[in-house]
């Protein structure tokens, strides 16, 4: 199948054009921009909301807004800032109906801890790299909402500080301080496998 | 260890420790719904929207429109019409057998037929006849035939032809109406009266021209009785 393999090629946002218009490899271009996607987002969701139940229902409200949406999609834009956009928007009004408490804007009080100059130690084997990546989630889920999310973007998907702040509607240089607080925070959880 | 290589790291074990994924269910719920939003625009709009319709109509209409002028062209080459006209050779020897009178040349000129094409030129339509015979051209052999020949066919008897000339003669002057004061104009009342004065006065000769010139004018009386009193007199002298 050689459109098939040429699809496979294709971009993300060539793939949500081809879904966005009435041709035959329509279906088939949401497959595979689902199987890219699908795992980054659930666990930016996942991370995010820290909820399994919930983060499945914001995932597949998620998806089914792409799908409905796919109309309203700019091409010059990039596929995943759209995808992570409302994918945060998303669970902003989840976290209201659900009526917790979140700080999304500015740094929260643990914020303006020391910073952490030391290194990350290299793990030596196997069974440590496991360990070290146990205490990583752990830190992360601590992480105050919006440090959170920076780290998991950053990580997750690897968007550029720039990118971030894009979605998130932030000034860059807030993006910065926030990825820079989640980083010492973690470098200060994982202290005891230096 | 500068920030890029700590990034790296930190993505590692990020990764190390993330691998989940949405459940099966979740994935065929999702490609589900997008196969149905599919079908539905499918179904919604066949031939697309949009600018995407336009090759669609494009194209249904190229599919239309080429056998509609294939056709129209066809007709046109193969499209004769049988239209009548004479056949000049037949029509002479025709003319040979049949009387000429104007009747039976218009009765003749329908005798034999041919196909002739027709051909559109802009607005109009233009049947090019073949060589036709000219009716003006055939009449004066039909004038010098009518003297021999009936409208049989048949020798003309000149006998009878003269004495049904003499009734006819009959005829006209038995419908001529007599000459009474009553029915003539008064133009020709002087003129009568004139002639009689012609005849007492013995004026035979200018009785008799006047008498020529009433005749012409008036065909419709009557002059037997004038004739009578005239050639008396004459006689009388």
């Amino acid at each position: 199948m050689p459109n098939q393999c040429n699809d496979e090629r294709l971009t993300d946002e060539q793939l949500m054009f081809k879904f966005s218009r009435n041709d035959d490899n329509q279906q088939r271009a949401f497959e595979l921009l689902y199987q890219r996607h699908k795992g980054p987002l659930f666990r930016f969701i996942k991370k995010s909301i820290n909820h399994e139940h919930d983060a499945k229902e914001i995932f597949q409200e998620l998806w089914f807004k792409i799908i409905n949406s796919k109309e309203q999609f700019n091409h010059q834009q990039k596929f995943t800032t759209w995808a992570y956009t409302i994918a945060r928007r998303l669970l902003i009004d989840q976290f209201r109906k659900s009526g917790r408490t979140i700080t999304m804007n500015g740094l929260d009080a643990s914020s303006d801890s020391q910073a952490n100059e030391q290194p990350l130690k290299q793990p030596e084997n196997q069974f440590e790299t496991k360990q070290m990546a146990k205490a990583l989630d752990h830190a992360i889920s601590l992480l105050p909402l919006n440090q959170r999310q920076t780290f998991v973007m950053k990580h997750e998907s690897g968007f550029s500080i720039k990118e971030i702040a894009q979605i998130t509607a932030q000034p860059i240089e807030q993006t910065k301080s926030q990825y820079r607080y989640a980083v010492n925070k973690i470098k200060l959880a994982m202290e005891r496998f230096k | 260890m500068n920030q890029q290589d700590e990034d790296k790291k930190l993505t590692e074990l990020y990764r190390a420790a993330n691998q989940d994924m949405p459940p099966a269910d979740l994935d065929e719920l999702i490609l589900k719904h997008a196969k149905q939003a599919v079908k539905k625009e499918s179904k919604h709009d066949y031939f697309g929207s949009g600018r995407q319709r336009q090759p669609w109509l494009a194209a249904a209409s190229v599919v239309l429109l080429i056998p509609m002028i294939w056709l129209l062209t066809q007709s046109e080459l193969i499209s004769t019409e049988s239209l009548t006209i004479p056949n000049s050779e037949n029509h002479a020897a025709e003319n040979q057998t049949k009387s000429v009178n104007a009747e039976s040349l218009t009765e003749e000129s329908t005798v034999e037929y041919k196909r002739i094409k027709i051909t559109q030129d802009n607005n109009h339509i233009r049947a090019k006849p073949k060589s036709m015979p000219a009716p003006v051209a055939a009449l004066p052999q039909a004038n010098q035939e009518q003297n021999s020949q009936s409208i049989t066919g048949k020798p003309i008897d000149q006998q009878s032809l003269k004495a049904n000339k003499a009734l006819l003669m009959n005829e006209f002057k038995s419908n001529k109406k007599t000459i009474k004061q009553s029915h003539m104009d008064p133009m020709m009342a002087l003129e009568l009266q004139q002639f009689n004065q012609y005849l007492e006065q013995g004026q035979l000769e200018k009785a008799e021209r006047l008498l020529n010139e009433m005749i012409q004018f008036y065909p419709d009386f009557d002059f037997q009785d004038l004739w009578s009193q005239l050639n008396s007199k004459k006689s009388a002298q």
